[in-house]
């Protein structure tokens, strides 16, 4: 269990910082597919606070965009998670189940996964939305854009009306319902109040002409539209908490800069805490005040921006930074990890610090499971899942190179 | 453009490089290269009588790769910087344009004489999940090539046959490129991305080429992948004196492979010139504005505000007069008669560039002010149109004979005369920029950009060739060039009149080297 938590065992939430909005303990999601157990999520913790953006960057496969479905329970079968807690700030919420459910209470904290399934849906839009990667597929391709975003309005302000129950929003608009707009074509669910709603949306993220474009469909958009009618529709809710999962990787570096400038400033304007999942250090660099680094599922190393980007502990860290190519420095030869990223069976898994076979400081520590430390340098909120932040990496207790080779070779012949 | 012009400024570009690159002669030549696509251009559509439109993709390119060079070309999504890799390979027919290799013309090669090219310029592709036969085993695919061309003609004198030399020798490029030669009878998808990608230089390998076109090698791979990749690269050119055309969108892999570069931007070249000049003191306006939005990951990076470049990349079907670029361009050009500040310009441009090419209609306007005021009453009253607009396209604070013509189109568009409200603008604003295509001047390091025109023009050309190389629209009025930033050159000396006389009004050390 994490250092940093030393209340891990015992019930409520986690300590942390005042400011925190989010504190997650512990979450791990598996799939259980037919080739085995896949952990896409080992333990992770980590804390948002308020109107911070938090970062996770990671290389693909690293479980980051796991992670952010989990935290809003998304996660589709045959994935679940399994275990964890999600820890939310909610002095309202706090209050409305601290009868019911006492151990899911604590202060003004809710543990989310404690709750029935009813209300952390209704917790979506309010409290967490998301912004997912490909606006191109993430759209419905034969519903108006300014209609997508009219329904998100629609959900919200039905919720609201009676809040906490899920029926608002699914029994009004029922069978009944349907049927008569399967007859009447020009039945909506929404209103010409939500669809107003939904252009002022569009305007607030920049697009141009809101009330024209809002009768276009997806395909009329570029790719920078289409996000920011994402991020429109994201806001629909005012959410607490705005999950970004790689909201500019499919989109030019210019675009992605009108991207960016953008969630900056709805972030300062509505003082909401984001949580940043991305592949790209410089995007990361520009945007985030606390990062976590994710490799296979585990969150490696955690802290403020300078305490990851200066003095890293983790050598997947270093190495991950060593093999950007720096746009104003060149270096004339790059130090990539090598190897290859794991393949998250659990089978594969064992229990070793899952970096040790790229890694090029691995010793014989490494091959026991690896909690979290408190790092030295840095700041308070810099933390590792590293041998190297207890003690100094020595020759003597080197891994052999070909270490890993031999018990796969082993492994294979079984 | 006028039909003459592409010949005219090849000419000139051709003259300008090889000065600057010391008279060696280039491995590849591309001039006037272009590739339109046709829509409305089947049989059915003729029977029709309708108009075939074409989309632009590759308009006009010119570029040298000289032996044992890497080339870097860059650009956004859709500027045809992938099509331009594979029409000069003449994997797609070319529209127009001529491409050398060694001197020979690669449009006009056929039969064999296009084989032996094949043999000599290789291509890797950007995605290495679908560019391997997924039936084809590694060893099939590295060595495909080989069979296609014969390779080796006779039974070489060991006593292997040539199968069993075709296998040795894909497992040897197999081992050159990190995988190990008993992979030899895997399937691609046995392999991870890097791994494949791999597979694909391998391949490219196979015949000994000396030029490889390397299309976008690592913008699917991970980032500690990547560095793999391209440390992989460069051993491969020291190793084997290869040539590369790299592609590629990002910017600090270009940096760091690449020993020149070329910028693209809808369909054309924008600047040329070598790396560490491009990215130190980068000339065209976009290219400066691609370099700034690129985050960088340092700490020093946090909180750092681009000034991001307004809209989207116009389309190719229908790219924009005169410089392509000049719809975003912040440093768009002022025609003579006017002088504001370059922030309303822009934003008069803006909204005049709606009005003419995106349908912008002042019923919207209407529609989402309407909106605003959510079911009340709303009386559509010009005033507030005007300001809605004003603080949309940043107008306020316009003066004098500028701010009554913007007020005037204003009203027009209010009363939703929307062409009418674009004539005024265009009458009053028309941009140098719009009238005439730049062409790319500056010798070793070049910009298509008439910020750098006029002072190329003075230096470069005789005065006789200037009215030619300009299209044949004439040369400009030294008048209107004088309140434009020109680049205060220390280099040039302020020999000409445009550049002595303007100073250093607008930041000169951007575009000074």
């Amino acid at each position: 269990m994490s250092e940093t938590a030393p209340a891990a065992e015992s019930a409520g939430a986690p300590d942390g910082h005042p400011d925190d909005v989010l504190r997650v303990r512990d979450l791990s999601t598996r799939f259980f597919t037919e080739e085995g157990q896949i952990n896409a999520v080992e333990s992770v913790d980590f804390t948002v606070r308020d109107g911070e953006v938090f970062g996770i960057v990671g290389e693909s496969g690293s479980g980051k965009s796991v992670t952010a479905l989990s935290l809003i329970d998304l996660v589709d079968s045959p994935g679940r998670v399994t275990s964890g807690e999600v820890w939310y700030r909610d002095a309202d919420l706090a209050d409305e189940f601290r009868d019911e459910l006492p151990e899911a209470v604590d202060g003004d904290f809710v543990d989310t996964r404690q709750l029935p399934e009813g209300v952390r849906r209704a917790l979506r839009g309010p409290a967490f939305s998301m912004v997912f990667q490909d606006p191109m597929s993430s759209l419905n391709p034969s519903i108006t854009v300014g209609e997508q975003i009219a329904e998100a309005v629609e959900v919200q302000r039905r919720a609201r009306a009676n809040p906490r129950s899920t029926r608002s929003r699914t029994q009004g608009y029922g069978m009944g319902r349907l049927i008569a707009d399967a007859l009447l074509p020009n039945r909506g669910y929404t209103s010409e109040s939500s669809m107003n709603r939904a252009i002022e949306l569009l305007e607030q993220v920049g697009i141009p002409d809101p009330a024209e474009r809002a009768h276009e469909f997806p395909h009329q958009f570029s790719g920078g539209m289409l996000q920011r009618a994402m991020i429109a529709q994201a806001l629909a809710g005012e959410p607490d908490v705005l999950i970004a999962d790689e909201p500019t990787t499919a989109l030019d570096v210019t675009i992605q800069a009108q991207i960016l400038n953008l969630l900056r400033d709805l972030q300062e304007e509505q003082d909401t805490s984001v949580v940043m999942i991305t592949h790209d250090l410089g995007v990361i660099a520009r945007m985030c005040n606390r990062v976590g680094v994710m490799y296979a599922g585990q969150i490696v190393e955690r802290g403020t921006l300078a305490d990851v980007f200066d003095s890293p502990v983790h050598p997947y860290t270093e190495g991950l930074i060593g093999s950007i190519p720096d746009l104003d420095d060149p270096d004339p030869r790059l130090q990539p990890i090598e190897g290859n990223v794991p393949s998250l069976l659990d089978e594969e898994m064992g229990g070793r610090c899952f970096f040790a076979d790229r890694c090029p400081k691995a010793m014989t520590d490494c091959l026991q499971p690896t909690p979290e430390y408190d790092a030295e340098p840095g700041s308070d909120d810099h933390a590792v899942r590293c041998v190297l932040a207890r003690r100094e990496y020595s020759e003597a207790d080197a891994l052999p190179s070909d270490h890993f080779d031999r018990t796969e070779e082993v492994r294979g012949d079984e | 453009m006028s039909e003459s012009a592409p010949a005219e400024r090849d000419d000139h570009v051709g003259d300008g490089s090889a000065a600057g690159s010391g008279g060696e002669k280039p491995l590849l030549e591309v001039r006037g290269l272009r590739k339109y696509y046709y829509e409305n251009d089947s049989l059915f559509d003729r029977l029709l009588g309708r108009e075939p439109t074409s989309v632009k993709a590759v308009d006009g390119v010119d570029l040298e790769v000289h032996p044992g060079e890497t080339l870097g070309v860059v650009g956004e999504s859709g500027c045809g910087k992938s099509t331009t890799g594979e029409t000069l390979l003449r994997l797609r027919e070319a529209t127009e344009g001529t491409v050398r290799f060694d001197g020979e013309d690669v449009m006009e090669m056929s039969g064999d004489e296009l084989t032996r090219f094949r043999k000599r310029a290789g291509i890797v592709f950007q995605d290495p999940f679908s560019s391997l036969d997924p039936r084809m085993t590694v060893g099939d695919i590295v060595s495909e090539g080989l069979k296609i061309h014969n390779v080796p003609e006779e039974s070489p004198d060991d006593g292997r046959s040539k199968r069993e030399w075709r296998r040795d020798r894909a497992k040897e490029l197999l081992e050159r490129v990190g995988l190990s030669a008993d992979q030899i009878d895997r399937y691609p998808h046995e392999f991870s991305g890097g791994q494949r990608q791999r597979v694909g230089i391998a391949r490219a390998l196979a015949l000994d080429p000396e030029f490889i076109v390397l299309d976008e090698p690592v913008s699917a791979l991970d980032v500690s992948v990547q560095a793999q990749i391209l440390n992989l690269l460069e051993d491969l050119q020291e190793d084997f004196g290869l040539t590369y055309l790299f592609i590629a969108h990002d910017l600090s892999v270009v940096r760091h492979i690449c020993d020149r570069v070329a910028v693209m931007y809808l369909g054309e070249v924008v600047e040329t010139g070598p790396t560490d000049d491009i990215f130190e003191s980068p000339k065209h306006p976009y290219t400066e504005a691609l370099l700034e939005s690129v985050p960088r990951a340092s700490v020093e990076e946090q909180g750092r505000r681009v000034d991001a470049l307004p809209g989207d990349v116009p389309s190719p079907r229908n790219p924009p007069s005169g410089c392509h670029f000049r719809t975003r361009c912040p440093k768009v050009i002022q025609p003579a008669t006017v002088d504001i500040p370059q922030e309303q310009y822009r934003g008069v441009m803006n909204l005049r560039d709606r009005l003419e090419r995106q349908g912008f209609t002042a019923e919207s306007v209407w529609e989402t002010l309407e909106s605003e005021h959510d079911g009340e009453d709303f009386e559509r009253d010009p005033v507030v149109f005007k300001r809605a607009m004003r603080e949309e396209f940043d107008l306020a604070g316009l003066s004098g004979a500028t701010m009554d013509t913007v007020e005037d189109a204003l009203e027009i568009l209010a009363n939703g005369r929307e062409e009418e409200a674009a004539d005024r603008l265009r009458d009053a604003f028309a941009s140098p920029c719009e009238e005439e295509e730049p062409v790319l001047t500056g010798g070793e390091h070049a910009a298509a950009c008439h910020l750098f025109a006029d002072e190329e023009y003075d230096r470069d050309l005789d005065p006789e060739d200037v009215g030619n190389a300009m299209g044949g629209i004439g040369a400009p009025d030294p008048s209107t060039t004088a309140d434009r930033d020109v680049p205060d050159d220390p280099g040039s000396g302020g020999t000409s009149d445009a550049v002595g006389s303007d100073g250093d009004t607008d930041e000169p050390d951007d575009n000074g080297r």
